[in-house]
């Protein structure tokens, strides 16, 4: 019974995590992405007369990269073990399950750490949505500005 | 912590000058940050002033001789608003686990105040602790709001009007919102006029209700008895509990509820079995008004959907602050 429980409890906590983590990943994979064509396109230019077979294949995969769809980005969570860590040595579940103690206010709590991850990963879903001007940059801020007044802003 | 960038509370309190009632006597508001500028050199007040990410990597610290974990950007120590470390006992190591997760989860750009709730509420139980040490310069103490005592005295105002003490009259919604608030705020009001007796000499306390269809509008009051349990209880909390009471009760508008999600997170052994409750009970308690309006006149888009994803986000960032392992 309380290893279901315990199951359970542990699953959706990685699976909160996982969502929680999930858009500052796609920007952190975006970024990456952006620098390493950079880089690798710039280290073609310095050579003009090698040879760049493996260079290509790197530009060729990074390219291939889209974070915002990467499926693979939904299989880990950065701080496993950690997690892990502080589930066993330091709450010590597996224990108190065994002896049976105390076990209901640490699903209790589990289950708390998951509707916070949750709703706080949804208000910020949810403010941006009604605030989607909250997202852009200065510079775009001011070319929209410019634009309802039918400007350009000059490049 | 940012409340007042956000807000700009600092610069438009009231100018209006009225006699002052019995229940506006101390009236300047809980949690929120009353100082104009805050220019201690922190990383926390850093952020606040350019919502941009100035770091690489966060990391946890822990110092075991001490049983200490320290919250790290770069290598050094997070401050607080008022220059603390964020340091905590390793006993809330999930906690830290969060916090981690909540820094390293920021987007690169845009920021907001609301990005980081528990960082938020741990920084203003750190500082509280630290501001009532003694010898703390008075600067520091105006700065977080006043002394615990002032904390304490300004909290015990949300007992006379709580949300779980004033009940709707039975006219409204076909009586169905009376019979749930019935059904729902009796039994806690027993169980908390219980809880309070323990820390009274009088053991006959009476919780005064505000009844719509018997006093009509008027303010509430409760009676000394009451307010002195109340306030022994606070007194018996740590500094670093106060700060999530205050957090749950200006969430909810209900002193009880802030002691139900405070006494539920602890040794629940304690408790008269009719204050054992989740935290969903809780939200459920102090918004069962709302929940009425929502059914009877449908859900407001950008009012109700994102009011209920807030009171959940912070009431339960005040359990997980308040929960040790």
């Amino acid at each position: 019974m309380d290893r279901t429980r315990a199951l359970q409890a542990y699953r959706g906590l990685i699976r909160a995590i996982l969502k929680y983590e999930r858009p500052s990943k796609v920007v952190n994979w975006g970024n990456l992405q952006k620098t390493m064509i950079t880089k690798l396109e710039y280290s073609k230019k310095q050579n003009p007369k090698n040879l760049h077979e493996h260079t290509d294949r790197q530009l060729d995969s990074w390219r291939k990269l889209d974070p915002g769809n990467d499926r693979s980005l939904n299989l880990f969570i950065a701080d496993s073990k950690l997690l892990r860590s502080v589930l066993q040595n330091e709450i010590k579940w597996g224990e108190k399950i065994a002896q049976g103690q105390n076990a209901d206010e640490i699903f209790e709590h589990a289950f708390d750490v998951i509707k916070f991850l949750d709703n706080q990963r949804e208000y910020e879903e949810l403010v941006d949505r009604y605030n989607p001007g909250n997202k852009l940059t200065q510079d775009e801020k001011i070319k929209r500005t410019a634009n309802i007044v039918g400007l350009d802003v000059p490049t | 912590m940012f409340a007042s960038l956000k807000n700009g509370h600092c610069i438009t309190r009231s100018v209006r000058s009225t006699l002052p009632r019995f229940y506006s006597s101390s009236a300047h508001s809980l949690g929120i940050d009353n100082t104009i500028e805050n220019n201690s050199p922190t990383e926390t007040n850093r952020l606040s002033k350019t919502s941009q990410k100035f770091w690489e990597k966060v990391s946890l610290n822990r110092d075991i001789e001490n049983g200490k974990i320290a919250l790290q950007l770069d290598g050094k120590t997070i401050k607080t608003p008022l220059g603390n470390g964020i340091i905590i006992d390793d006993t809330r190591s999930l906690l830290a686990y969060l916090l981690k997760l909540e820094w390293s989860c920021l987007p690169s750009l845009s920021i907001k105040t609301h990005s980081l709730p528990l960082t938020s509420l741990v920084a203003r139980c750190i500082d509280l602790q630290m501001t009532n040490k003694p010898g703390c310069s008075p600067q520091l103490i105006a700065k977080i709001g006043g002394t615990s005592d002032v904390i304490r005295n300004q909290l015990l105002r949300y007992l006379d009007t709580d949300t779980l003490l004033v009940f709707s009259p039975m006219s409204e919604f076909e009586g169905n919102l009376r019979i749930a608030q019935n059904e729902s705020y009796q039994p806690l009001i027993k169980g908390m006029e219980e809880f309070l007796s323990r820390f009274s000499s009088n053991s006959n306390i009476h919780l005064q209700v505000l009844d719509a269809d018997i006093h009509g509008l008027r303010g509430n009051r409760q009676s000394d008895i009451v307010r002195n349990a109340a306030m022994k209880y606070m007194d018996s909390l740590s500094l670093w509990d106060l700060a999530i009471l205050e957090k749950a009760v200006l969430t909810t508008k209900s002193f009880i509820c802030g002691v139900l999600l405070l006494e539920n997170k602890k040794d629940t052994n304690q408790l008269p079995p009719t204050l054992k409750t989740n935290m969903e009970n809780i939200i459920r308690a102090a918004t069962l008004e709302t929940l009425f309006q929502i059914e009877k006149w449908g859900e407001v888009e950008d009012t109700h959907d994102v009011d209920k994803r807030d009171i959940r986000r912070k009431i339960h960032t005040a359990a997980i602050a308040a929960f040790k392992q």
